[in-house]
């Protein structure tokens, strides 16, 4: 133990010492002495607080010298600094709170450091204030107490004067609001309280004015590009001068009242708003409209939902053009392009719209889907979307079609029409009008090749799966293996050391994959029939147990024929037999009865033939009635006097319109599909419910079209009455598989 | 004969077989009717032959005829006419009712059929739902007349049943996307658009 030899101090002597220090001090903090103590005085300062508190009771003075240290900063703050700061206003008061804050932070440091001792023992000892809070909280309490409120609004004005354009002392703000902060020690409670609520209610205020008047006057991208350089301003306020967390809730303050607030009127403006810009392709605007609408939570919905509105009637516009102008046409048949084309570039251009201005963003992508799900199912000039893709897409896949539908882009304008098939729901449909003309194709040697066929069959499967390209699939094989058959079957004739009284090709066709043709029955010319016989005989001898059925009303015949010069003519077989029955019978002029019953074929087909040989582009026979169509009381005669430029000619047939066909076997296949999905899920699953049977088989066939729910119920019921399934007696709204 | 079946039903059996058919013909039937009082298109035949599970509308076998009455134990014709209060009671019941209805589907259709034809549906209906039992069964006949015009399928009888039982007057907790039959949801729809609930 060391023996103290000090001499004990008295408090009021050493507190006479201390404040002595303290007011040489406060002559610094005024700018009256130019530097504060120097280290050495500082020293001994200390060492008298210390003796003082290391003296042994009574003479410890520790707790009077807490008591003190305290009083020091009341008496200051009450002399000196709360009438400098009393009169004064605006800029001037806040120069003159921030320099006492200033001075009064030097003060709790100087003093601390004095006092350091208590610190260290008594304040640890009986677990009090430390010695800087002490310091502060006697500023906070006082002083700042005091005139928070006249601090906060002079900052509130000149951040309004900042915002209106005019030059602001920002480090002055940012100092002032620092001790909104410093006097939290450690919480942000005295900033967030005593001025960030009025700072954002103010902000609110403010905008809500430029708002209303912006609204009123300018246009939507005027709006919008003065709503985001005010938005870029807050930020850089936040760095200057405002707290760095505040800086959310400052933004979203300005973003909702300048954006969330007038979001739909901006939008829907009638001649700026979203649709005004997309139709003038401001791509810029766009962007920046989608750029600060996705500040807002869900801001992007609205905007997302007036863009499909606009797609949407986009599309409906494009349909009734379409169907103004084809009520004007003539030939109504004709098959019009014009829908799917525009529909691409249509999906092009606003696709580019979402990926150049839009951010690729998903909403936008999903907006433009629903839009076209839309139109698509829907119908122009009478047909459906899915017919048109057909028809489009087999223009493009004949002999010639590419290069003035796709503009030389083939593959890309068919993977376009592929992926348009995601947006009709009646793909079925779709698939069976494609298969009716894709089998034209094949069957007449249509097709600009079999590449490119396959080359779409494999891009269908891939967007609609493989069951949906098997049958097509197998057309185009059919026609592989008929090839390889076909040589056989010369070897063979080869091999009988036979030879066809009347040449011909022969394509055998899987009638599985080929749509459902009426079989033709028709009296054919002698030598045409021994040559039919001949391939038979070849295939029973080959092929035997599948059995061969003759389709006449498929396939051409080559006639040579002489009228004053000679002509090859290629024909369907019933308007070559209308041909050689005049030969045969050796007759010039034959009437319809006397035909029917040498070809012994229906009344329709005849009708058909007999239209395309005299009233069709090239008039090969004459018909004694002017009618514009044949009648059964009409006679025939060859047309002597024809003659064209080309030596082979082909005639055609009149198209038969397969859409009501189509319709009829796709509505046919469905009942099928609904039927065997039904009895499939029954029986996986037993027992089930009435709606989530029809979940399941709605689940089940969407891929390939939309059943509707009464398709459903009906087919329920049919089964029922065949017994496949039953209700449950106790739950009627259940069914039961019957095993 | 009747097993062990007392004689003096079978007595009473006799009175109108048909000798060559050996079993109860529409002439006997109608006689039978006359003898008990009753018209034989009241509902209370139906009953009756509910009684006896007679297969076939208009002829009556041994069995059934003796099993019926004694069924409903009687073996006289004025025994019978005194029960004939009881067994319209029985259409009261609601369970016997429902089998009662449910018969009278199996017994009216024709042999080799599935489905009942729409005359004949819409003579037996209105007997056993009357309109104190179901208000609209006027409409639902109308209904099937104009619009449907095809034979009535065992599920459409049986669900009809159901329908009357759960629904209120007006229709309020009809549920489209339910499981009723498609004819049903028609009907409903109909009545709806044409405004005449409650009528």
């Amino acid at each position: 133990m060391v023996v103290d030899t000090r001499k004990t101090i008295d408090f009021e002597q050493g507190w006479s010492e201390i404040n002595a220090g303290v007011e040489e001090f406060k002559l610094f903090l005024e700018g009256v002495k130019e530097k504060p103590e120097s280290a050495t005085v500082n020293m001994s300062l200390y060492t008298i607080v210390y003796n003082m508190c290391t003296q042994k009771t009574p003479n410890d003075h520790s707790k009077n010298l807490y008591v003190r240290y305290q009083q020091i900063f009341d008496d200051y703050i009450h002399a000196s600094v709360l009438p400098a700061l009393k009169d004064t206003h605006d800029e001037f008061f806040l120069r003159k709170f921030v320099h006492c804050w200033k001075n009064h932070k030097l003060m709790v440091r100087w003093m601390k450091k004095i006092f350091n001792y208590l610190d260290r023992y008594y304040v640890v000892r009986y677990n009090l204030v430390d010695l800087q809070a002490v310091g502060v909280d006697a500023f906070k309490s006082t002083v700042y107490e005091e005139v928070k409120g006249k601090a906060r609004d002079a900052v509130l004005a000149q951040m309004e004067k900042d915002r209106e354009g005019e030059i602001v002392d920002t480090d002055l703000l940012r100092d002032t609001l620092a001790i909104f902060q410093e006097v939290g020690m450690g919480s942000m409670e005295a900033y967030e309280n005593d001025f960030e609520v009025y700072m954002l209610q103010s902000t609110q205020k403010y905008y809500r004015k430029c708002a209303t008047a912006w609204i009123a006057e300018d246009t939507t991208p005027d709006y919008l590009r003065k709503a985001e350089a005010r938005l870029l301003e807050e930020e850089v306020r936040v760095d200057k001068y405002l707290h760095v967390e505040g800086k959310s809730n400052l933004l979203r303050e300005a973003d909702a009242t300048l954006l969330q607030e007038y979001e739909m009127r901006l939008l829907e403006k009638p001649d700026s708003g979203l649709f005004v810009l997309l139709s003038d392709e401001r791509t810029e605007d766009i962007n920046r409209m989608f750029r600060l609408f996705s500040r807002l939570p869900e801001g992007l919905e609205p905007m997302a939902k007036v863009f499909k509105a606009y797609i949407e009637e986009k599309g409906s516009d494009l349909i009734r053009q379409l169907d103004t102008a084809n009520a004007q046409k003539s030939n109504k048949d004709a098959a019009d392009h014009t829908f799917i084309k525009k529909a691409i570039s249509l999906h092009d251009t606003f696709t580019g719209i979402v990926n150049g201005s839009l951010d690729s963003a998903p909403l936008f992508h999903k907006a433009l889907r629903e839009a076209f799900e839309s139109f698509f199912n829907k119908t122009v000039s009478g047909r459906s979307v899915p017919e048109l893709m057909a028809l489009f897409a087999d223009a493009i896949l004949r002999k010639g079609g590419a290069s003035k539908l796709a503009e030389d882009d083939m593959d890309g304008t068919l993977d376009k029409v592929v992926k348009f098939l995601a947006y009709i729901s009646d793909r079925d449909m779709f698939a069976e009008f494609y298969r009716k003309k894709l089998a034209r194709r094949l069957l007449y040697s249509t097709s600009c090749g079999e590449d490119a066929e396959k080359g779409m069959l494999t891009r269908l499967k891939q967007q609609c799966g493989q069951q949906y390209t098997s049958k097509m699939e197998g057309m185009v094989q059919d026609l592989q293996i008929a090839r390889e058959k076909e040589l056989d079957f010369r070897s063979w004739l080869d091999r009988k050391n036979t030879s066809l009284p009347v040449d011909m090709n022969v394509t055998v066709l899987t009638t599985g994959y080929w749509p459902s043709y009426k079989v033709l029955e028709m009296e054919l010319p002698e030598k045409m029939v021994e040559s039919l016989e001949c391939f038979s005989k070849f295939h029973e001898e080959t092929a035997k147990s599948r059995r061969l059925t003759w389709q006449l009303g498929l396939g051409s015949v080559h006639l040579k024929a002489t009228f004053g010069k000679s002509y090859e003519l290629i024909l369907s077989p019933v308007q070559a037999g209308v041909l050689l029955s005049f030969d045969t019978l050796s007759q010039d002029t034959l009437s319809f009865q006397q035909l029917m019953d040498t070809m012994k074929i229906p009344q329709d087909d005849l009708s058909r033939s007999l239209h395309s040989l005299c009233l069709g582009k090239y008039k090969l026979l004459l018909k004694s009635t002017p009618e514009k169509k044949i009648l059964t009381t009409d006679s025939f005669s060859i047309n002597n006097k024809f003659v064209d430029r080309a030596r082979r000619i082909r005639v055609p047939l009149p198209p038969v319109d397969d859409r009501r066909k189509v319709h009829e076997e796709v509505d046919k296949d469905r009942k099928h599909a609904v039927d065997a999905a039904i009895v499939r899920i029954m029986k996986s699953r037993k027992t089930l419910s009435h709606s989530d049977l029809m979940g399941e088989v709605i689940t089940q066939l969407q891929r390939a079209f939309h059943p509707d729910v009464k398709v459903i119920k009906k087919s329920i019921e049919g089964l029922i009455d065949r017994e496949y399934i039953e209700r449950d007696s106790s739950k009627t709204q259940t069914y039961k598989y019957i095993a | 004969m009747g097993r062990g079946r007392n004689k003096a039903l079978h007595d009473l059996y006799l009175e109108y077989e048909d000798k060559t058919a050996k079993k109860v013909l529409a002439e006997g039937i109608i006689r039978f009717c006359e003898d008990i009082g009753i018209a034989p298109e009241d509902v209370v035949m139906i009953v009756i032959c509910w009684h006896m599970d007679a297969q076939t509308m208009g002829e009556f076998t041994e069995e059934e005829f003796e099993g019926g009455l004694e069924d409903i134990g009687v073996d006289s014709i004025t025994s019978l006419k005194a029960a004939i209060p009881s067994l319209r009671k029985e259409l009261n019941d609601r369970k016997k009712f429902k089998e009662i209805y449910e018969y009278a589907f199996m017994f009216s259709r024709e042999n080799n059929q599935k489905c009942l034809q729409l005359d004949v549906a819409l003579s037996v209906w209105p007997l056993l739902i009357t309109k104190e039992k179901w208000k609209y069964i006027d409409l639902w006949c109308e209904f099937l007349q104009e619009h449907h015009k095809k034979a009535i399928s065992k599920d459409t009888w049986t669900q009809l049943l159901d329908f009357i039982d759960v629904m209120d007057d007006t229709f309020s907790q009809y549920d489209p996307t339910g499981a009723w039959p498609y004819l049903i949801d028609e009907f409903v729809a109909l009545v709806k658009e044409q405004g005449k609930i409650g009528n």
